[in-house]
């Protein structure tokens, strides 16, 4: 085992009500992880603690890699930055050549998303799905190590979704992915490994490895069973 | 280019539309009052080669000189005050501080200007600054206030810092910020010169409407604040023309709104 991120103890509370509890957490390389949790329970703080917006916390954290990445929940797109210029911010803020093999990949995924025309228009002229299919090819393009996506197909029809989730499984097989969502179908298409928390965000969760299952079905019927148990 | 010529004469719409409104409301009230007391916009303008005197020129010259020299002073402190009070979160108690100063009479600090300064060009213009700089430094806060944080949140995400911050996130909101600063603030230079050149001055706009007021010669006092008026108009214009070529971009947002 190679872990990639490593959470000790960690603690999170906010005006003394504890959100994160002691949460003891590892997640290898190349895995793919869901976090399944209920609304409120501090699913998107603790992508905020991992991505390094929150630096306050109890406990200890170890990320074995800097290339790492996020796909938020909204898009939050640069409203003066056309879509090309949003998609191209991480390398401008990391000072990476946005190179040849660069320019491919993105051309694929503007082609996947159909934002082909739309590459010069800025945010507010696209509709919510464009803008959050911008959010994930400036979250994939850097081709990240480590890549945290907080429930990021929202917005986004179910083809299209699809696609996308093709696309990555496809062209993003060295990457660690963890991923938070509410919708249990995206589930079983995206990760491996699945960790349950029935309430709050503890130690106190179930791990359900994907690859015991054959059929999605399986899948979301398992997690069904441990939502109704909780 | 079209596409800049056309939202900007989009833009200058509304000021049009603004002074034809003022015309028309003007025009109407001077139906109910008599002419000493309302004259109206048709009767001044072809009194215009009368009202035009060879003193006007220099009166307005003088006037638009304190607005801007007042102006532009209470527009670079407010607008850094109001930035730097945003950035070290500190705007609650510096809007605290600068309410206070909104508060003080303008006659009252109009008097003491005289006094301290003199006849001529510093009162005015210091009760400008004095009086300009806590409202534009209020508003730049209390807009910022309102910057998508979590536009600050992708920077340091993807690895950027502070100054990254700065850069992507606060320079860009300062944008819009600054266009309604030159507005509001320019406006509030405008009334507050008038107010200083009535008390402490001999010279300006605002002198001479003080003298016409005392003879109640109204078709002067209306032409003046006709010319005040244009100022306005014309400053509103020009900003929009500079705002539109050179930042439309950062305007998105808030147009949309």
């Amino acid at each position: 085992m190679n872990p990639i991120l490593e959470i000790i103890n960690l603690s999170k509370s906010y005006e003394k009500e504890p959100i994160i509890k002691n949460l003891n957490l590892q997640i290898n390389k190349n895995e793919s992880v869901c976090l399944f949790a209920p609304s409120g329970t501090g699913k998107t703080t603790l992508i905020k603690i991992i991505n390094g917006i929150i630096s306050e916390y109890n406990g200890r954290m170890k990320i074995d890699t800097s290339n790492i990445s996020t796909v938020f929940q909204e898009p939050n797109l640069f409203w003066y930055k056309t879509v090309r210029e949003n998609i191209l911010l991480p390398f401008k803020l990391n000072n990476i050549d946005f190179n040849d093999e660069f320019e491919k990949i993105y051309q694929k995924w503007l082609k996947l998303t159909q934002l082909k025309n739309n590459e010069n228009c800025y945010p507010s002229e696209l509709s919510g799905g464009m803008q959050q299919k911008v959010a994930l090819i400036r979250g994939f393009l850097l081709d990240p190590e480590f890549i945290l996506l907080d429930e990021p197909f929202t917005s986004i029809d179910i083809r299209s979704k699809n696609k996308i989730i093709d696309f990555i499984l496809h062209n993003y097989k060295n990457s660690t992915i963890l991923f938070v969502t509410h919708n249990i179908d995206e589930v079983p298409k995206l990760s491996s490994k699945v960790i349950f928390f029935s309430k709050n965000m503890t130690s106190d969760y179930t791990e359900i490895d994907l690859q015991n299952y054959e059929k999605d079905s399986e899948i979301i019927k398992t997690i069904f069973e441990k939502i109704y148990q909780t | 280019m079209i596409k800049h010529i056309k939202t900007f004469f989009s833009t200058i719409k509304n000021n049009l539309i603004a002074l034809l409104t003022f015309l028309i409301i003007w025009q109407i009230s001077s139906i109910f009052f008599q002419n000493y007391i309302v004259p109206s916009p048709v009767t001044l303008f072809s009194n215009f080669d009368n009202l035009m005197t060879a003193d006007l020129l220099n009166h307005f010259q003088i006037t638009l000189y304190r607005i801007f020299a007042g102006f532009l002073v209470a527009f670079i402190i407010g607008t850094i005050l109001g930035f730097i009070s945003y950035i070290i979160k500190l705007e609650e108690t510096i809007q605290s501080v600068l309410v206070l100063f909104q508060v003080l009479p303008g006659t009252v600090l109009g008097i003491i200007f005289l006094l301290i300064f003199g006849q001529g060009n510093a009162a005015p213009v210091a009760l400008i600054i004095t009086l300009t700089t806590p409202l534009i430094a209020i508003n730049t806060s209390n807009s910022l206030f309102n910057t998508n944080k979590h536009l600050s949140d992708v920077i340091i995400a993807f690895g950027g810092n502070y100054w990254d911050i700065i850069k992507s996130v606060h320079l860009p909101s300062l944008v819009p910020v600054v266009r309604s600063n030159c507005t509001i603030g320019f406006g509030f230079a405008l009334k507050i010169v008038v107010l200083g050149e009535f008390i402490a001055s001999q010279s300006g706009l605002g002198y001479l409407l003080n003298v016409s007021k005392v003879y109640f010669n109204m078709k002067e006092v209306f032409f003046y604040l006709f010319i005040l008026i244009t100022i306005m108009l014309v400053f509103q214009i020009i900003i929009n023309l500079v705002f539109v070529i050179f930042f439309d971009k950062y305007l998105l947002n808030q147009r949309d709104k």
